[in-house]
């Protein structure tokens, strides 16, 4: 069930509706577990069963980790919590990457070994609310969050469904509180709600899926295709993602919106980030910001000078990458980004210099492009051949993408800037209700006209 | 007396107001500028049919039936009639479609004609919503042609359940139509359309496909053929063997096709109005295990002056009751459209002499 289809509409509209005419906290919750275990069972119900695993296994933790004084029990808790959520990831997300990478690893010894590969199904989402429960042990266990003694309240913060295949990573400190909260009808920003889920819309079913066809003709055969037409491939990929993901996050923040619940920003507009640095505080947040605070922080950080720094800064941005899937494509990605973002920092360490805004604007996006030929390509032999052939202009295909391609891509591109720059958002929510919503409905016709038949799932439900 | 309507009400007109009047202008714009798209063999066939129809005497419109079964060159190897044979046949023909076929049939130039039309009983819509929505069925969607797309569901012998069922398909096609969805996103991005619509691209002879060419190359075939000779030995055993041996006799309910024998006698008056000679044909299709005499009686009771072949007789043609013969459960393969089009080759001639004499 994709927020795109019309069946999520006919979901949406039943769950919305039964929500707000119940009046009782208790029954709204369940109905909203309900509607998510039905929203996650359409895809599989039978990994249905993970998420329930998790939730009781971090709701017994988070209690007996908050009843223990001794440091090594709670330990010990919290071990428990990371062998099992992470046990279920890796067995179902890593583990055919690494029994191939062992098989590989023996075979440079002259070892052989049986093949044994599993035909695994990787269950949507998992990588998102193992992060998510993750996050609540670890702040029980830190002291910074007290565990929650109802068990419906876990439960609806690991399946909750607006966000629960895709994000935002959602920290249970911000979460729990707002479901002690009865909400009110007249507290809902209504039309920033509406706007922010035509937006998503429009990102996804208007832009990512029509351009989705040309990326992958570029990257299913990259060598009958002209350099020219692999920058174009690689610049709509760019432009895919973002508005893949970005607009799934909008659909996801407008529902939850519209539910009474408030859920973090994950994109800030991070393709006008004018370093590597400033892209990773846009992009992605709610799991650059996870990484930061249970990766990043518990290697050292930055405490323990320069070179720590780096490497602290390497390890997480390699297990960032592997985290999007099991492929090392995905490390290299993670390689290419930590390498960026340790140069980066050496850079404002070193140097005073500064680039001008806009230089800094293009030349972080060229990185962040070529980073993304790895991210995408369906192997390495495929990325390398992309990255030579862009980088040495050397492709002898023949074979062109529509020029048309870069007229839509950069009237996006503008259409981006503008909206920033103007704060289009704000101008438009701030619009009369009557007027609001007749320009409402006439961006829901527009938006319907240009929505690509078919529909694709968002990207990142694969991670 | 002034009424105050509630501030969601009054937000819930605005927005319809601003949505249809944009969804109004979006409709025009594309119905005046907007090119249509690609979509695929259907339209090849027709402006094939529509500049070289002429060319030809012996016209085959139908279904994937049509299409996998009739091999022209095999029936000008047996034919005594001087035949120029052509298969238009195309997967999924419904009413509509198979209406506009006839159109540019009619707009042909009058060089061969009469021409012999052999026309299958059109197929209803795919009760599947990415089918009521694809670039095919949106080509056919408009006001004109929902009375046809209608008519072609109320007239079928299925329960009223289905028909209901399958007429919200048609509406689901009527309202993604009217909302305009996709129409500047096929505007925008036509080449990804125009691969989509490509749903066949065998080398053909007079529009006959190689099948062989497309189990090698189309995944969809490749998997059907493959599926279909993993139980064809239990087919031939349970069903070919079994319904082989005698004629069919059984004559269900007769009433039930009054309407759809009206829909059959209008598409062949329109045929004969244009000048041609049209004849109905039912094919084998011992998969549902429904052959029976209906249809045919149904025919000689309303519309007794409806020519029909009936070949779905398992005695007519023997040796097509071995599942060697099919490519699946309901099309033959070439081997069998071989010997099926050879077969009809002499009856098509006899029905084509004789209507000239007679006229």
């Amino acid at each position: 069930m994709l927020f795109v289809e019309p069946l999520f509409f006919l979901f949406f509209a039943i769950v919305f509706a039964i929500y707000w005419a119940v009046q009782s906290l208790v029954l709204r919750k369940s109905l909203l577990l309900v509607a998510s275990y039905i929203f996650y069972a359409a895809w599989d119900w039978r990994f249905l069963s993970l998420i329930l695993i998790s939730t009781a296994v971090d709701y017994f933790v988070a209690l007996r980790m908050q009843k223990t004084p001794s440091l090594g029990r709670r330990k010990a808790w919290l071990m428990a919590s990371l062998i099992v959520n992470l046990g279920m990831l890796g067995f179902f997300k890593y583990f055919n990457f690494f029994t191939e990478g062992a098989e590989d690893l023996l075979a440079l010894f002259g070892a052989t070994v049986n093949q044994t590969t599993l035909s695994i199904v990787l269950p949507v989402g998992i990588s998102f609310y193992t992060f998510q429960t993750l996050s609540y042990s670890i702040d029980v266990y830190r002291g910074k969050l007290k565990a929650e003694k109802n068990p419906l309240d876990v439960a609806l913060f690991v399946a909750f469904f607006p966000q629960l295949v895709a994000g935002p990573i959602v920290r249970a400190i911000d979460f729990l509180p707002q479901l002690h909260v009865r909400k009110h009808w007249h507290d809902i920003a209504f039309k920033a709600c509406f706007l922010l889920f035509a937006i998503g819309f429009f990102k996804k079913a208007c832009v990512s899926d029509n351009i989705a066809y040309y990326v992958d003709l570029i990257f299913e055969n990259p060598d009958g295709y002209t350099s020219l037409a692999l920058a174009t491939g690689t610049f709509l990929y760019a432009i895919q993602i973002y508005c893949d993901f970005s607009g799934y996050t909008d659909m996801a923040i407008a529902s939850a919106g519209l539910l009474g619940f408030t859920l973090p920003k994950n994109f800030n507009a991070p393709y006008l980030a004018t370093n590597i640095i400033e892209f990773w505080h846009r992009w992605h947040i709610s799991l650059s910001t996870w990484l930061r605070d249970y990766l990043y922080i518990s290697l050292g950080g930055n405490r323990h000078g320069e070179l720590k720094r780096y490497r602290n800064l390497m390890i997480t941005m390699l297990l960032g990458g592997l985290w999007h899937g099991a492929a090392w494509t995905f490390v290299f990605w993670g390689f290419l980004h930590g390498t960026g973002l340790s140069f980066n920092h050496m850079l404002h360490k070193i140097s005073t210099f500064k680039i001008t805004p806009v230089i800094g604007i293009l030349l972080t996006f060229t990185f962040t492009c070529l980073c993304w030929i790895f991210f995408r390509a369906p192997d390495f032999n495929t990325a390398w051949q992309m990255s030579e052939y862009l980088l040495f202009w050397s492709s002898e295909g023949i074979r062109h993408l529509p020029f048309a391609l870069w007229l839509v891509g950069g009237s996006l591109a503008l259409l981006h800037i503008i909206w920033q720059w103007k704060n289009l958002f704000w101008a438009i929510e701030s619009l009369p209700p009557k007027k609001f919503y007749a320009v409402l409905g006439g961006f829901a016709a527009l938006c319907m006209a240009l929505q690509a038949s078919g529909y694709k799932p968002f990207i990142y439900f694969q991670f | 007396m002034s009424v105050r309507l509630p501030p969601i009400v009054k937000s819930a007109i605005a927005f319809i107001a601003g949505f249809v009047v944009l969804a109004i202008l979006i409709h025009v714009v594309a119905g005046i500028f907007g090119p249509k798209p690609h979509i695929g063999l259907i339209q090849e066939k027709r402006g094939f049919l529509e500049k070289n129809g002429q060319n030809y005497n012996l016209i085959f419109l139908g279904t994937s039936q049509t299409f996998r079964n009739i091999d022209p060159a095999a029936i000008k190897g047996g034919a005594q009639c001087a035949f120029k044979p052509y298969n238009a046949g195309v997967p999924g023909l419904t009413l509509e479609e198979l209406s506009d076929y006839i159109d540019a049939l009619e707009s042909t130039s009058t060089v061969n004609k009469p021409r012999l039309i052999v026309f299958t009983d059109p197929l209803p819509p795919k009760p599947k919503f990415s089918d009521a929505t694809n670039v095919r069925t949106q080509a056919y969607t408009s006001i004109e042609n929902l009375g046809t797309r209608l008519q072609n569901v109320w007239s079928l012998p299925e329960p009223l359940w289905k028909r209901l069922a399958l007429s919200g398909f048609v509406g689901t096609a009527q309202i993604y139509n009217a909302f305009n969805i996709g129409r500047f996103s096929q505007w925008l991005f036509p080449e990804r359309y125009n691969s989509e619509a490509r749903e066949n691209t065998s080398p053909m002879k007079e529009g006959f496909p190689s099948l062989t060419y497309d189990i090698d190359n189309d995944p969809t075939i490749a998997k059907r053929h493959e599926l279909f000779q993993e139980t064809a030995k239990d087919w031939q055993e349970n069903v070919l063997d079994k319904y082989s041996k005698e004629p069919f006799q059984k004559i269900n309910d007769v009433k039930a096709y009054r309407k759809r024998v009206r829909i059959l006698s209008e598409l062949a008056a329109r045929i004969s109005q244009a000048g041609d000679i049209p004849i109905l044909i039912i094919f084998p299709e011992p998969e549902t295990l429904k052959q029976d005499r209906t249809l045919e009686s149904a025919i000689t009771h309303y519309a007794p002056e409806l020519p029909v072949l009936m070949i779905a007789e398992p005695l007519m043609l023997p040796e097509l009751w071995d599942a060697s013969m099919w490519f699946d459960k309901t099309h033959l393969n070439e081997r069998g459209a071989e010997i099926l089009s050879k077969e009809i080759a002499a009856p098509l001639c006899r029905f084509y002499k004789n209507y000239g004499e007679e006229n």
